[in-house]
């Protein structure tokens, strides 16, 4: 007697779907770039290119002459930032849908081996087993149409957002389109941007604003007007990466047609560099990849302006998303340091990144290099005398206050969630950061002073920096001459004449926890190269300072601390200590 | 005292010179180890094989893992990093590293790495060697000064990321800017 089995139908397998949604995403963003500058075209023709004191016919044929102009670069500012937002919403829909083809695969995969496993049961089957067979065979029939079913959702779906991302650029194809569909219409930004507050609010006051505006506004006011809000201290990061990421578009749009024209200045080719920097600085670290997840380290363009500091400029990029981590660690880079100086910056910044995450998956964090004050970067006798700064204190002051509003900001933006945060004070950098701790107040939960020169002539005492000494650490390579400058011995005399910049942060004097920071490569008696290579991946230095940023105290090496008697010179029991390579990548024997 | 200190650094560090004879050196080189570090002629060349090298061994490693482990990958990605700081802005050593992920298949059964010793030696690596790492475990080895290494993290999901770096090589001071800022976008996968 032969019983018939009735075998699964076999799954149709997923067509396949070639998309890039990190392309489609930088299409949006380009567009957006060229929807800014339009719109500064715009708001040219309704400013600057009215001339009031000019009167008469030709005045009169004049202001008639470029109306039109204004009208219609704001109509297509309009129409541009609509296709933009609709090509950002169409990546992120192809992503989603990449996502569900990968998970329609697996099942399909699946399923074929449950069919051609039971195709192989049923080949050696006895009449006894065949009603369970057949059970089996038709609860795969069930997933196999349910397989069916949401493969054809699927692909309808996919139809579905082609046809209507064509549709976005078809229906503003062209001048007369543009006119008919956005001519007159106000752009939402206008009325968000009345009710901004005025400069010098408080962060906790913008960000209110900011959250109070609908999501439609905030776009608007990115696409519009993102100098507005690129580097206002209580922006969310995300808000003001977006914008950011506009201007930076848009300058070396603007750059480098003014360079292909032969008219750039030599400031605009200055700034022109530093936006360049800041683009390869963004790319650096969306480059690199996060060692527990394996995505892409995210990039946030937290401060961005070319031109700042006549023509060093600021920037500050964080690896990491900064309205979201755990551990937030601010990185103040020292002498030398300008807007050019943004690609190492971010390969310090990405390192940081690799070795807190790597040491600790359990936590997402964030690193920010940040270059957000004039730091002493030329020698006085080449370009300026910025190079002077570095023998005294002044910009270490005023990069202090700078430096005490961005960690205000960023508390601000994250009121309900605050991060562990960490202000890491590199070389100069240190000098800035003491000065922002003891001058302004530093809202931050831990202090990290390495390679420092001194940590500024009013901090004498780790106490003195607002912080609980047992969150003041400091880092001290035994070759690295620059952190030999600070002062030792108990006689604070480290100031004289304004020149000098405090005490050295290493010294038991100072109360502060001293790190292990000796590099296997370490130079022979002074090294320069030992002044840089605290950032450096398997050095102590970085193992520390990760463990420091992710809050892991136990975990921290001490060190003994440099002492300076009253008689002979300061002593460092590190000088004669092996240095050791701890492993701070997923590399590393 | 300090003065004349700070000023000297200035001189020193913002012209890019060390002072030499004063007890002080430039790099960290010469009074110092040298680990692992390729001085060959072209340090240029070097990196643009290693590039390859690395680039091809990734993809051998990540399709290897599919054929044991079933899935698909992604982020096959790589670039060049600095390795040692030789001054402000600057690397006085690069190498090239590569990562990439591979999303296990249904039908995989943990630990993976259990299945990924074959590939490894295979593909012309050392006999691995496992390695606790915070969260997970690994396994590591080489080939040619090339390191290696899949990885697997229990909590963060079902996946082995695949991790890859050569050798640091030296470059002469006027090309270390080009090897900073040089981006290589596109996936070896």
């Amino acid at each position: 007697m032969t019983t018939e089995i009735r075998l699964p139908p076999l799954p149709r397998p997923v067509p396949a779907l070639t998309c890039d949604p990190g392309a489609i995403s930088s299409c949006g963003a380009d567009l957006l770039a060229a929807s800014a500058q339009v719109d500064d075209l715009g708001t040219f023709v309704a400013g600057p290119a009215r001339l009031g004191d000019w009167s008469g016919d030709a005045a009169t044929a004049y202001h008639r002459a470029i109306a039109p102009t204004g009208r219609r670069a704001d109509a297509m500012s309009l129409a541009l930032r609509g296709v933009a937002h609709r090509v950002e919403e169409h990546s992120a829909e192809m992503q989603r849908l990449l996502d569900r083809r990968a998970g329609l695969e697996d099942r399909h995969q699946h399923l074929a081996q449950q069919i051609a496993h039971l195709r192989a049961e049923v080949a050696t089957t006895t009449v006894e087993g065949a009603a369970e067979l057949q059970a089996d065979c038709d609860r795969v029939t069930g997933q196999v149409q349910a397989y069916e079913t949401d493969l054809d959702t699927w692909a309808s779906d996919l139809a579905t957002e082609e046809s209507e991302m064509s549709q976005a650029f078809t229906r503003v194809l062209d001048a007369d389109d543009v006119e008919r569909l956005y001519g007159g219409v106000a752009d939402p930004a206008d009325d968000a941007l009345r009710d901004k507050p005025a400069a010098g609010a408080s962060p906790t006051d913008v960000h209110d604003w900011w959250v109070a505006l609908t999501p439609a506004q905030r776009r608007a006011v990115i696409a519009a007007s993102p100098g507005s809000i690129g580097n206002l201290d209580g922006i969310p990061a995300a808000a003001r990466h977006a914008a950011n990421t506009v201007s930076l578009g848009r300058d070396l749009a603007d750059y480098a047609h003014t360079d292909a024209a032969g008219v750039l200045t030599d400031d605009e080719r200055t700034w022109y560099e530093n936006a360049r920097a800041a683009d390869d600085a963004r790319r650096e670290i969306e480059g690199r990849h996060d060692p527990v997840t394996g995505e892409p380290i995210v990039a946030q363009v937290y401060i961005y302006d070319p031109a700042a500091f006549g023509g060093d400029g600021a920037v500050a990029i964080s690896a990491g998303d900064l309205d979201t981590a755990d551990n937030v660690a601010v990185v103040v880079p020292g002498l030398g340091t300008d807007g050019e100086s943004a690609p190492y910056q971010a390969d310090r910044a990405a390192t940081l990144y690799e070795s807190t995450r790597a040491l600790d998956p359990s936590a997402s964090n964030a690193s920010m290099f940040w270059i957000g004050y004039d730091a002493p970067d030329n020698a006085p006798w080449d370009e300026g005398v910025d190079g002077a700064g570095v023998v005294a204190e002044t910009m270490a002051t005023a990069g202090g206050e700078r430096l005490a509003d961005t960690i205000d900001g960023l508390r601000a933006s994250r009121e309900d969630d605050p991060a562990h945060l960490t202000a890491i004070g590199h070389s100069y950098g240190s000098t800035t950061t003491g000065h922002g701790a003891h001058d302004e107040g530093l809202d931050v939960d831990d202090i990290v002073f390495v390679g420092s020169p001194g940590v500024g002539g009013d901090t004498d005492h780790a106490s003195d920096t607002g912080i609980d000494p047992d969150h003041v650490w400091a880092g001290s390579n035994s070759r690295d001459p620059v952190a030999d400058l600070g002062n030792h011995g108990w006689v604070h005399g480290e100031t004289v004449l304004g020149a000098g910049l405090g005490d050295d942060p290493a010294e038991d004097d100072f109360g502060a926890n001293r790190f292990q920071a000796e590099s296997e490569t370490r130079g022979g008696l002074f090294s320069f190269g030992d002044h840089s290579k605290y950032f450096d991946h398997d050095t102590e230095s970085l193992y520390n300072i990760s463990h420091i940023v992710n809050g892991d105290y136990d975990a921290v090496q001490h060190a003994e601390h440099i002492h300076d008697p009253f008689l002979g010179g300061p002593h460092d029991p590190e000088y004669d200590r092996d240095p050791t390579s701890p492993a701070t990548s997923t590399l590393t024997p | 005292m300090r003065v004349v200190a700070g000023w000297l650094l200035v001189a020193a560090v913002l012209t890019g010179c060390g002072t030499g004879g004063d007890g002080v050196d430039d790099g960290g080189v010469d009074g110092g180890v040298d680990r692992g570090v390729d001085r060959g002629v072209d340090g240029g060349a070097a990196l643009e094989r290693q590039r390859e090298d690395v680039r091809s061994a990734a993809a051998e490693l990540v399709t290897g893992a599919i054929d044991v482990l079933g899935g698909r990958s992604s982020h096959t990605g790589g670039g060049f990093d600095g390795c040692e700081s030789a001054g402000p802005d600057e690397f006085r050593t690069f190498r090239y590293r590569a990562s990439g992920r591979v999303d296990v298949g249904p039908g995989a059964v943990r630990p993976y790495l259990d299945a990924l010793a074959p590939v490894l030696t295979s593909a012309g690596f050392d006999e691995p060697v496992a390695r606790e790492r915070p969260g997970g475990r690994s396994l590591q080895a080489e080939r040619d000064g090339v390191s290696a290494s899949f990885s697997e993290l229990p909590g963060a999901g079902d996946y082995v990321l695949v991790n890859l770096q050569g050798p640091c090589v030296e470059v002469p001071e006027d090309e270390r800017d080009v090897w900073l800022r040089r981006q290589d976008p596109t996936p070896y996968l």
